[in-house]
């Protein structure tokens, strides 16, 4: 058994890339070695912006011998009539290297047919890595991927050097124009130049002696403790995408404490947040009691040497940066938000559906009350301030802010605030009814033009992130049964004039909108022949719909119960198709005993909800029992088939009247 | 280590590395990509190393002199090395390290930046470098140019000659960088800042900048129906520019927009075309030696 190492060395990779190039990595090493027959134990993988590697332990040394009966002619054609081997035969054994008499005939596939033993005797696990790993490397998919120098080879970014061992032992190929071995490189500032790793086993240690982290893992704890202890007695909160990102940009992590001017923190604290966290990738520090500190922490890619430098170089960035915060800032408050309004004209909304003038006038109608009113006709104003302009997410955010410096009242601020929420999956959702309407009706009416358009969102791709819209629509709307989103998607619709065919665009919409919705309930652990059952309804309140399913689950959670209640609408549904759907259940028209008291019984159903439902539904079972044993439904006369069918219809209707019941399995 | 002795020191240091030493490109553009030394010597399969001071006009970025960092024009060092060489980063560092950024002080960073020229129909993929945090590098390997593959692949480095000089200098403002003992940036700049400024946000006449624009799209035209590439390429700067202006002047509305890309982009690809045809009836002749004993 020998360990295998793999290490491609590059130029720094995109951190956004770098973790899927090294999964794809992780799984298709251990995937080749199986392909090639070759026993392995588990993979570790190692990776920086520099370097994706993956180590195998208890690789075989060399295939298993393979013996494989292969299938020859038939013995009609591999025997002549004299009983010796034919032409076809004697081919065939000389093909597979065997001997003719060492061909056997063996059933195959009704037939019988010359079969031959093939041996192909196993060959060492380098050699056959090494005609491998090269089209293994080259398919390692990037977003964007690119060529360099005079060769064709795409990559991520360009690979300098590749390392392939096996314990001590180079696995030698020739990838583009670089070959590979054993020599690698250490950290770019500190160990500069070539390292030789002796063998695979020796691989982190090697990296450690190059001051170079290699485990991802390690890597990014190294950060966590180290930003906590540098912003120690404060805190800085760490954003786990940022801590993802810094990671992927340093091989060596020195984390460290900065300071800027307490003047700076005049700017709205999202700006500075944003300033540090996007422009610089910077963990913004808070007291204990949750102010945010005239501090930062970094991470340099270095060790503590010259540290001071570093910082100093850091702070004087930072100043910069923030000076242009708020020369941006000082300008946009040099102009109200209501007056940058009428220029809304002149943004584009989106191709081909006009302006954003014309999309704040369509807000506006979709929603009602002073508050929402004045809080849509503002709250695009502030995407033509330079702050918005440079940071697309203080959308929302900075207009509340400068609407309230213009004197604009607190629920218009707090509504153009809440309009963009939620950001993202998960993200905190409007709390003022003005802020909710208007998140919503900016959602519907970015649905109901992009689906005008004939613009609906397919397997891969989503350009207008419309599948994201609907889900922020429907975690809006999750617990609550106004508005019915089925109204106001026809409103949001009926919104654009000539654009497109509404007819179209509202069945898509609405199917699009149902997905989404079963989508969430199946996530959420729902089963998926209740939730089937409750979107069965043509019902468009959504906090409705999640009630019912959660009264579904309550009414199977009692298993008495729910065999009552789904008998009784399983036995009269059965039959129910037969019914007439214009004919009516009269109780004088009533037969039969049974009849009239399922009848009566059912016209003194109370109508209630959830389990209270499922009782008086299961109430009727003996007299729905009583009927169908007892009583032919399907009656020679016309006129009491028809009466006894009608009933039921209206019993399994009742049943049913919350969720189509009959997609319920079990 | 003042302006003009970090110019001379990088003009040694890449020189030393068998750039030909270009000069400035007398029409007026926004980068030093668009200077002919770059735009059209990255395409076809002839060798070419190159480096210049250009200066770069960015009329969108005009801030009457007042602002740190931001300037009307700014002066950008170019290396344009092609094919990319295999120690590309490396001879980076060191160049670096010439105008006394050594990497052990400092904290050098390679961070994703894919750049993007689309009304050159160019793109490329690389990094902007930062350094203590600040950037002071755009790093492309130019993957297509007007159009056209790079092929083979060109390695471009880009330095904002002011705001790394500030760094060195350890000065907050542009305009107290030192040029050379006793003369300032701001000496010799601030004044023509606030000229273009005024003149490029409030005094430009779009009317007749709109006219220049499709005046020299017209004349690029006719060039390239002769085969000019030289001059029919001056136009298109030419229209490069004026749009910026018209852009920063705020004479170019949103839904106008697209349609002067596409005829600046449909130029740029002419030009490109042009000069790659010019140079195969040539023969390549720099190819010379590179291949006769590959």
């Amino acid at each position: 058994m020998a360990e295998l190492l793999l290490e491609i060395g590059t130029e720094e990779l995109p951190a956004a890339a770098a973790p899927s190039a090294l999964a794809q990595l992780a799984e298709r090493l251990p995937a080749l070695l199986a392909d090639l027959r070759l026993e392995h134990g588990a993979a570790t993988a190692f990776g920086t912006p520099r370097r994706l590697a993956l180590r195998v332990a208890g690789v075989a040394e060399r295939q298993p011998d393979l013996e494989e009966w292969v299938r020859g002619p038939s013995r009609a054609v591999g025997f002549g009539p004299d009983g010796a081997p034919s032409r076809a035969a004697l081919g065939f054994a000389r093909g597979q290297g065997v001997d003719p008499s060492a061909l056997e005939i063996r059933p195959a596939g009704g037939g019988e047919y010359l079969f031959a033993l093939r041996r192909t005797p196993g060959r060492p696990a380098g050699e056959v890595l090494a005609e491998r790993l090269p089209a293994l490397i080259a398919g390692i998919d990037f977003p964007r991927s690119m060529r360099w120098g005079e060769g064709d080879l795409r990559f991520g970014r360009p690979i300098r050097w590749i390392v392939a061992l096996l314990d001590s032992d180079t696995v030698p190929f020739v990838l583009g124009e670089l070959s590979s071995g054993r020599t690698t490189h250490g950290h770019r500032t500190l160990a500069p130049g070539p390292v030789e790793v002796a063998s695979a086993s020796a691989y982190e240690a090697a990296m450690a002696t190059a001051c170079v982290m290699a485990d991802p893992a390690a890597r990014a704890e190294h950060i966590r403790a180290g930003v906590a202890a540098a912003a120690a007695p404060a805190t800085a909160r760490i954003d786990e995408g940022l801590l993802a990102e810094v990671n992927w940009l340093v091989e060596h992590p020195t984390p460290f404490l900065g300071e800027f001017p307490k003047e700076a923190l005049a700017v709205p604290e999202a700006v500075l947040v944003e300033v540090m966290r996007v422009q610089q990738r910077y963990f913004p520090v808070r007291s204990p009691e949750g102010r945010l500190a005239a501090q930062f922490c970094g991470v340099r890619d270095g060790n503590g040497e010259h540290l001071a430098t570093v910082i100093a170089g850091n702070e004087r960035v930072l100043r910069a940066r923030f000076a242009d915060a708020r020369f941006f800032y000082d300008e946009d408050r040099k102009r109200t938000l209501a007056s940058r309004v009428p220029e809304l004209g002149r943004v584009t909304f989106a191709e081909g559906l006009g302006d954003m003038g014309a999309k704040v006038a369509r807000l506006a109608r979709l929603v009602s009350g002073p508050t929402a009113q004045r809080a849509a006709h503002l709250c695009k104003a502030d995407r033509l301030t330079h702050l918005v302009d440079e940071f697309p997410e203080l959308e929302g955010t900075m207009g509340a802010h400068y609407a309230q410096l213009d004197g604009e009242p607190a629920d218009v601020c707090q509504a153009i605030g809440e309009h963009v929420l939620p950001r993202a999956a998960g993200g905190d959702l409007p709390q003022s009814q003005a802020g909710r309407d208007l998140a919503l009706g900016d959602r519907l009416d970015n649905l109901a033009g992009h689906f005008l358009l004939g613009r609906v969102p397919t397997g891969s791709a989503d350009p207008f992130g419309l599948r994201r819209q609907a889900i922020a629509v429907l975690r809006i709307l999750r617990e609550r049964s106004e508005p019915d989103l089925g109204q106001a998607m026809s409103a949001a619709i009926a919104g654009y004039s000539g654009v497109g065919d509404p007819a179209a665009a509202s069945r898509e919409v609405r199917r699009f909108l149902r997905e989404r919705l079963r989508g969430l309930m199946i996530e959420a652990g729902h089963r998926y022949d209740l939730v089937d059952a409750v979107l069965g309804a043509e019902e468009w309140r959504v906090g409705e719909l999640w009630a019912r399913l959660a009264s579904l689950e309550a009414i199977l959670a009692e298993p008495a119960l729910a065999d009552d209640f789904l008998t009784v609408y399983r036995r009269c549904a059965n039959l129910a198709t037969k019914a007439d759907p214009d004919a009516k259940f009269r109780l004088e028209g009533a037969s039969a005993v049974e009849e009239e008291a399922l009848g009566r019984a059912l016209l003194a159903a109370p109508h209630l909800e959830g389990l209270a439902h499922a009782r008086a539904v299961a109430s009727l079972r003996p007299a729905v029992d009583a009927l169908l044993d007892r009583v032919l439904i399907v009656a020679p006369e016309p006129a009491v088939r028809a009466n006894r069918l009608a009933l039921l219809r209206d019993v399994a209707a009742f049943a049913a009247r919350f969720a189509d019941l009959g997609r319920v399995v079990a | 280590m003042d302006f003009q002795d970090m110019i001379l020191t990088l003009h040694r240091f890449w020189a030393d590395r068998g750039c030909m030493l270009a000069q400035p490109y007398d029409v007026e553009k926004g980068a030093g990509t668009m200077n002919p030394a770059t735009f059209f010597r990255c395409l076809g399969p002839e060798p070419w190393r190159v480096a210049y001071v250009e200066p770069s006009r960015r009329p969108a970025d005009a801030r009457y002199g007042e602002n740190p960092n931001r300037l009307y024009q700014h002066w950008q060092y170019q290396v344009m090395l092609k094919p990319s060489p295999a120690d590309v980063l490396d001879m980076y560092l060191d160049s670096l390290a010439a105008i006394g950024i050594r990497r052990r002080e400092h904290d050098i960073r390679f961070v994703e930046d894919n750049w993007e020229w689309p009304a050159g129909g160019a793109w490329g993929l690389g990094w902007e470098v930062w350094c203590d945090g600040m950037e002071i590098t755009q790093f492309t390997y130019f993957q297509q140019v007007g159009g056209l593959e790079v092929r083979p692949v060109a390695a471009e480095i880009t330095i904002g000659l002011e705001r790394l000089a500030s760094f060195i200098q350890g000065v907050p403002d542009v305009f107290a960088v030192q040029w050379l003992p006793g003369l300032t940036y701001g000496d010799v700049y601030r004044r023509t800042e606030y000229e273009q400024s005024v003149y490029a946000l409030e005094l430009a006449d779009a009317d007749l900048l709109r006219r220049h624009f499709d005046e020299s799209e017209a004349e690029a035209g006719r060039a390239l129906a002769r085969g000019l590439v030289a001059p029919a390429y001056d136009f298109v700067l030419r229209c490069s520019h004026l749009f910026n202006v018209l852009d920063a002047r705020g004479a170019v509305a949103p839904a106008q927009r697209a349609a002067y890309m596409d005829r600046m982009r449909g130029l740029t690809r002419r030009a490109a075309a042009a000069y790659l045809k010019v140079r195969e009836e040539m023969g390549f002749p720099l190819l010379k030696g590179v291949r006769a004993d590959g």
